[in-house]
């Protein structure tokens, strides 16, 4: 299954992204996007999957440094 | 390097069979790119089609003040961008700038896309099909985006 996922950041410091993963993202997941990490604090499934792909919507925040 | 392997994992060519993945591959060339490179910019004319090997490929618009842009999303690997070129064939809605160095891109021209479309009226379905669905994904996430405070 490939993992097709919408990225929204807490606090609209960041404009959002989408990316395939290989792997479910679940709470607590680092993830780069662009050239910062963030940390996963909620994962939705938005869209039914079709075929190979399930489409998911994760809310994250910065990691704090 | 074989294309049809980061192709199998492109939703906008779900349901294609080998061989038509293969008619595909046959109209992608490699493109590689730095850090902060432009790849198109706003209101260009527009006849590519682009897909993400590797990096991230940051979207923005033209703000009113001179030499500003807004950044409206961050695209990884096994993205799409540029497909509203092979729908309507408008100028780019939007800028496409590199993030990081040795991002590596997948084009295909519009012209060669369509024509494979039009010949294989099969392969043109699925992906006008998934080429919508795609759209209405990243619409999901402007408006999820929108509902974010800050």
């Amino acid at each position: 299954m490939i993992y097709k996922v919408s990225f929204v950041v807490q606090g609209g410091g960041h404009p959002g992204a989408i990316q395939n993963m290989e792997k479910r993202p679940k709470e607590g997941d680092r993830v780069k996007l662009g050239d910062k990490f963030y940390e996963i604090v909620e994962v939705l499934e938005i869209i039914p999957s079709r075929g190979e792909f399930s489409y998911l919507h994760a809310t994250c925040r910065p990691v704090e440094k | 390097m074989s294309i049809i392997p980061l192709l199998k994992k492109v939703d906008i060519l779900n349901g294609l069979s080998e061989s038509q993945l293969k008619q595909v591959a046959e109209l992608c060339r490699e493109q590689t790119y730095h850090a902060g490179e432009l790849i198109f910019r706003e209101n260009d004319k527009s006849s590519e089609l682009y897909l993400i090997q590797d990096g991230h490929v940051e979207i923005t618009l033209n703000v009113p003040e001179p030499g500003t842009e807004k950044s409206i999303v961050t695209l990884g690997k096994g993205q799409i961008f540029g497909e509203m070129a092979l729908l309507d064939e408008g100028p780019r809605t939007a800028s496409a700038r590199c993030v990081a160095d040795g991002t590596k891109l997948w084009v295909a021209d519009r012209a060669d896309f369509i024509s494979l479309c039009e010949k294989d009226t099969r392969i043109g379905f699925i992906v006008m099909k998934n080429i919508a669905a795609d759209l209405a994904f990243k619409l999901r996430l402007i408006n999820l985006t929108r509902k974010e405070p800050g």
